[in-house]
């Protein structure tokens, strides 16, 4: 008699407690953005910001990371690192997309157009296009894919810094980040919250592929020893 | 010298003889420094010119704070003038919640568009992801059957 396996479990419960607050969080965030003042200039548009300033965040977030175990995959073959190299690297373009794509829609209201060749807007655009390429060169990249994959992403964290900064260096049109200690309390308070609940986010997403990762580096390992006694052949 | 007829005409798809092939490859080389130096110097005087933009009041000076721009001012009469600092950039003087800009392109679509897009992209990276450790699990689970049973044989 053989035992009953037992169904693959989801979430772990450490996952689903962090889902949980999540889930509290997004649920209070967009109630604290609806009471936060209405800033005068920009109006209704402007509370683009509560979403797109914390998604900018966790990109530059996912990047760095991404930057720093590629980094560790290449000077010691950590296949960890690897593992957290590509989970961050996927949240990065996850994020990326999100900036890329709210910024334009408050741009149309508060310039006029979608889209400016800005450094702020350019260099950002590059991130993603950079680790779009990193993901591509690890899926489809062939033997040496990881290992070009990790230079492009130590490449790509170089521009992190170079984000950030380019609002103070370049005269630019994009707003500074020297406006957010300038903002109302309650747009202070809705900001914080939105980029707390979406930094837990970032936690529990990349725990999740994380997971997903290793059980897949398992599988394959698997995979060879059944081969190897000719399991798989039939 | 060798003679290398392989390269084509761009225009007429004829084939080029040696001489024109070198001669067109000196001018691409030729071109691609050109556009390498452009590219760096242009990089690199960015700075610069960044710094020598004219200041408010000299000829040549744009302002550069368009969120400014499609505003319609409240009346003089009710709020004072506030006064431009000195990169011309005037802080805006109307109170929170008050009267704001007119819409004329309506916000609520471009508002209710991004947050939607956000929400979507993170749920389905959830999907994604919560698929992939039901896939590998499964997986897992069988082969571990498959090499315990084999493993319970011999």
């Amino acid at each position: 008699m053989t035992a009953q396996r037992q169904t693959p479990q989801t979430f772990s419960t450490v996952q689903l407690l962090l889902l949980a607050v999540v889930a509290v969080g997004f649920a209070v965030a967009p109630q604290l953005i609806v009471k936060a003042p209405t800033e005068p200039t920009m109006g209704l548009v402007q509370r683009i910001f509560y979403f797109h300033v914390p998604c900018a965040w966790q990109t530059m977030i996912g990047a760095f990371l991404a930057g720093g175990a590629s980094a560790m995959y290449l000077f010691r073959g950590s296949l960890r690192a690897r593992q957290v190299a590509i989970a961050s690297a996927e949240l990065a373009v996850l994020f990326g997309l999100c900036v890329l794509l709210t910024g334009p829609l408050w741009a149309r209201k508060a310039w006029g157009v979608w889209w400016q060749w800005d450094v702020r807007l350019t260099t950002t655009a590059l991130l993603w296009i950079i680790f779009v390429a990193a993901l591509f060169a690890e899926r489809y990249g062939g033997p040496g894919g990881p290992r070009l994959s990790a230079g492009l992403m130590v490449f790509g964290a170089a521009d992190v810094p170079m984000i950030y900064i380019s609002v103070s260096l370049w005269r630019t049109i994009h707003p500074k980040t020297s406006v957010v200690p300038t903002l109302d309390p309650a747009m202070k308070l809705a900001l914080w919250t939105s980029v707390l609940t979406f930094t837990l986010l970032f936690v529990v997403l990349m725990s999740l592929r994380l997971r997903v990762l290793r059980q897949e580096a398992r599988l394959a390992e698997l995979k060879m020893q059944a081969d190897d006694v000719g399991l798989l052949d039939d | 010298m060798t003679w290398d007829f392989w390269m084509t005409d761009a225009r007429t798809g004829a084939p080029l003889c040696g001489y024109q092939t070198m001669h067109n490859m000196q001018i691409r080389k030729r071109g691609s420094r050109v556009a390498v130096g452009l590219l760096l110097f242009f990089v690199g005087m960015g700075p610069v010119w960044a710094d020598e933009a004219p200041a408010p009041g000299e000829r040549g000076y744009r302002a550069t704070a368009p969120t400014t721009a499609p505003t319609t001012a409240p009346p003089a009469a009710t709020i004072a003038a506030p006064q431009p600092d000195k990169d011309g950039f005037v802080p805006e003087s109307r109170p929170m919640n008050g009267p704001t800009v007119d819409e004329s392109i309506p916000a609520g679509p471009l508002l209710a568009t991004a947050y939607g897009f956000v929400w979507l992209a993170v749920l389905g990276y959830v999907v994604f992801c919560a698929r992939g450790i039901r896939r590998v699990e499964t997986e897992l689970g069988e082969l571990s059957d498959k090499l315990g049973k084999l493993g319970a044989k011999s």
